[in-house]
């Protein structure tokens, strides 16, 4: 179980995170470039003081500034798989996974004979003897994963994995990473900026932008209740901030939206998120019970293979996606007048 | 598009005149030296004591002033890369004024503090009756003195260099400092050792100016090539060509395939 409060100043960057995963649980930190992330797995790992807070793990205190208590990296009971692995390029894939037990003092042989495990457990075995240099981005990875758990952490913390490997490895390596980390029984962070490692990877997600978490919680429930624009961009959800009133919403931006009878928030102020699917278009105001129905014009259209996402523009700033198809008969395009279209019962309200 | 059709590398033609005019400026010399050697004595004169003695001395003090750097060196160069410290422009500084010191001032300078009279020499010898100057010993120290900045810049750029994320990696593997240096650093750092070394010893091979000022010129004891060839152009000049080739030829053998590996 690793508990931590992460307060510190690093350059530009004003870190202050609470931070907690339980044993067993994979915890994936989800945010931009240069929100904090890879500061405070290094600062977990004990390659950077906290100026406040603290950092517990398995009730032992590895870092509190409060106590002038801060256990240097060797003696922490922490792993870590770096971006870009770092494997160290002079020693074999055999050598690299032994390295950690050889360093606390195992003899040769019985370090070897470990790695040897490893190695056989990973599938790396007819790589024991290759120079990083030689290994692909997958197995390059699963060195890495071999040589951070080989010496038996209770928390392992994973900076970027995937970022190295290119797009179609990376599908494949990502659903193997998921099996590895699921034998590895101590708390596991891993610390990413593609949203589909982290809903693949992670049992939950915490969201950190500009050195503050913004949002944490089971992936599913980030998903379709953003608390950000930034997470809301991520997941691909179109998300508005409004005032409650019975069944409307106000929104900040202008223009209103019915809503399904819901439990208001106390002041309420609530943040609304819809899926660009549920978003229909036509070219003529439609007839039937759609209660949001409001006349706009295209703002840009990006295709995506088969899909075609229509950014709306006033009075509801707002991204649908349809079919190339539909997209084609409706005749998109930039400018064009349009009727958009919405179900009460698509709209997710919440406070926020 | 056509010019990315060209193979790289290709200079400029204007400065092709000038890279050759350099090449000739260091060749030339060469070739002089090997117009006037005296080819049918050569034997004999290699095998004058004077000759023995001196490239046996040379080589013995050139590599003792490497061996004697690495082991000083190496730390020096990772304190001054590695840590902050009050003053490390100064340190930094003070290593290297060696390198435009002229040698014989820096000869002096050892002959105040290790000499009979000087400031730790005259204690040591007080106390022990051991002297450092005019002795093979003093030979190696205004070696050292001379060569070792080419080691520590060398180094100190290898170190500031190298991707320290390697040390953190293994921080975390729980490898202490001491093995991180023995087992990460110093790999790393491997190229920039070598290249240091060779040109540190380079440098003390061809050491003269602070050597005869501390060291003196004593045949058998402190009078290696660079010495014996200046007296001996006085004297002997057909030998002091022989000793000059013997040097080229030493010189080249160990740079020649090093040069390109290691100093780049």
């Amino acid at each position: 179980m690793l508990d931590a409060h992460i307060a510190l100043r690093l350059g530009d960057l004003d870190l202050d995170v609470g931070l907690t995963a339980r044993t067993g649980e994979v915890v994936a930190l989800l945010g931009p470039n240069g929100a904090g992330k890879t500061t405070i797995v290094r600062a977990l790992a004990g390659l950077v003081p906290i100026e406040r807070g603290h950092i517990t793990l398995d009730g032992t205190v590895l870092d509190d500034p409060g106590t002038a208590t801060f256990v240097p990296t060797e003696q922490r009971p922490v792993g870590v798989v770096f971006q870009d692995h770092l494997l160290f390029p002079r020693m074999t894939a055999r050598d690299n996974i032994a390295f950690g037990l050889r360093a606390r003092g195992t003899d040769r042989a019985a370090a070897g004979e470990h790695a040897d495990h490893w190695l056989d457990r990973l599938g790396l075995t007819d790589h024991a003897h290759d120079r990083p240099s030689a290994l692909s981005g997958g197995q390059a990875q699963r060195v890495a994963l071999a040589r951070a758990l080989a010496t038996d952490p209770r928390l392992l913390l994973l900076d970027e994995p995937l970022a190295a490997l290119d797009a179609t490895t990376r599908v494949h390596v990502r659903a193997e990473l998921r099996r590895h980390l699921d034998t590895f029984d101590g708390a596991r962070i891993l610390v990413t900026h593609d949203p589909v490692d982290a809903l693949v990877l992670a049992d939950r997600l915490v969201i950190i932008e500009h050195g503050r978490i913004t949002q944490t919680g089971a992936p599913a429930a980030i998903t379709s209740r953003p608390a950000t624009r930034y997470v809301a961009d991520l997941v691909g959800i179109n998300l508005l901030l409004g005032r409650l009133e019975g069944t409307t919403v106000i929104l900040d931006g202008g223009g209103e939206l019915t809503v399904a009878p819901t439990h208001p928030s106390p002041d309420g102020q609530v943040a609304v998120a819809i899926r660009p699917q549920a978003i229909a278009l036509y070219l003529r105001e439609p007839d039937g019970s759609p209660r949001n129905t409001w006349p706009t014009t295209v703002a840009a259209l990006e295709v995506d293979r088969d899909r075609v996402r229509a950014t709306l523009d006033a009075p509801i700033p707002v991204t649908a996606e349809i079919t190339a198809v539909a997209a084609h008969t409706l005749d998109l395009r930039p400018g064009h007048p349009i009727w958009a279209s919405i179900k009460a019962v698509d709209i997710t309200v919440y406070e926020r | 598009m056509n010019r990315r059709r060209r193979p790289r590398g290709r200079a400029p033609w204007v400065l092709l005149p000038f890279a050759g005019l350099g090449v000739a400026f260091v060749a030339l010399p060469l070739v002089a030296l090997l117009q006037r050697t005296p080819w049918s004595d050569l034997g004999d004169l290699l095998g004058d004591p004077v000759v023995t003695d001196a490239l046996r001395l040379s080589i013995v003090s050139a590599f003792a002033a490497t061996g004697i750097s690495l082991l000083v060196g190496v730390p020096l160069a990772w304190v001054l890369a590695r840590t902050t410290f009050p003053g490390r422009s100064l340190v930094r500084g003070l290593v290297t004024l060696p390198m435009v010191l002229p040698p014989v001032v820096g000869g002096a300078a050892l002959l105040f503090a290790f000499g009979r009279r000087g400031l730790l020499g005259q204690p040591i010898y007080d106390g022990t009756g051991f002297l450092l100057p005019f002795s093979l010993w003093g030979v190696i120290a205004a070696n050292t003195f001379v060569a070792m900045p080419f080691l520590v810049i060398t180094v100190e750029s290898g170190l500031r260099s190298a991707d320290q994320r390697y040390e953190e990696a293994a921080a975390t593997l729980g490898a202490s400092r001491w093995t991180i240096f023995r087992r990460i650093t110093v790999p790393h750092a491997l190229p920039a050792l070598l290249a240091g070394a060779v040109l540190c010893w380079a440098r003390a091979l061809g050491e003269f100016g602070a050597t005869v000022t501390f060291a003196g010129n004593l045949q058998g004891r402190t009078q290696t090539m660079p010495l014996a060839v200046f007296l001996a152009l006085e004297s002997d000049r057909d030998a002091a060509i022989a000793l000059s080739l013997v040097l080229v030829v030493v010189s080249l053998a160990v740079l020649i395939p090093l040069r390109d590996r290691w100093l780049r």
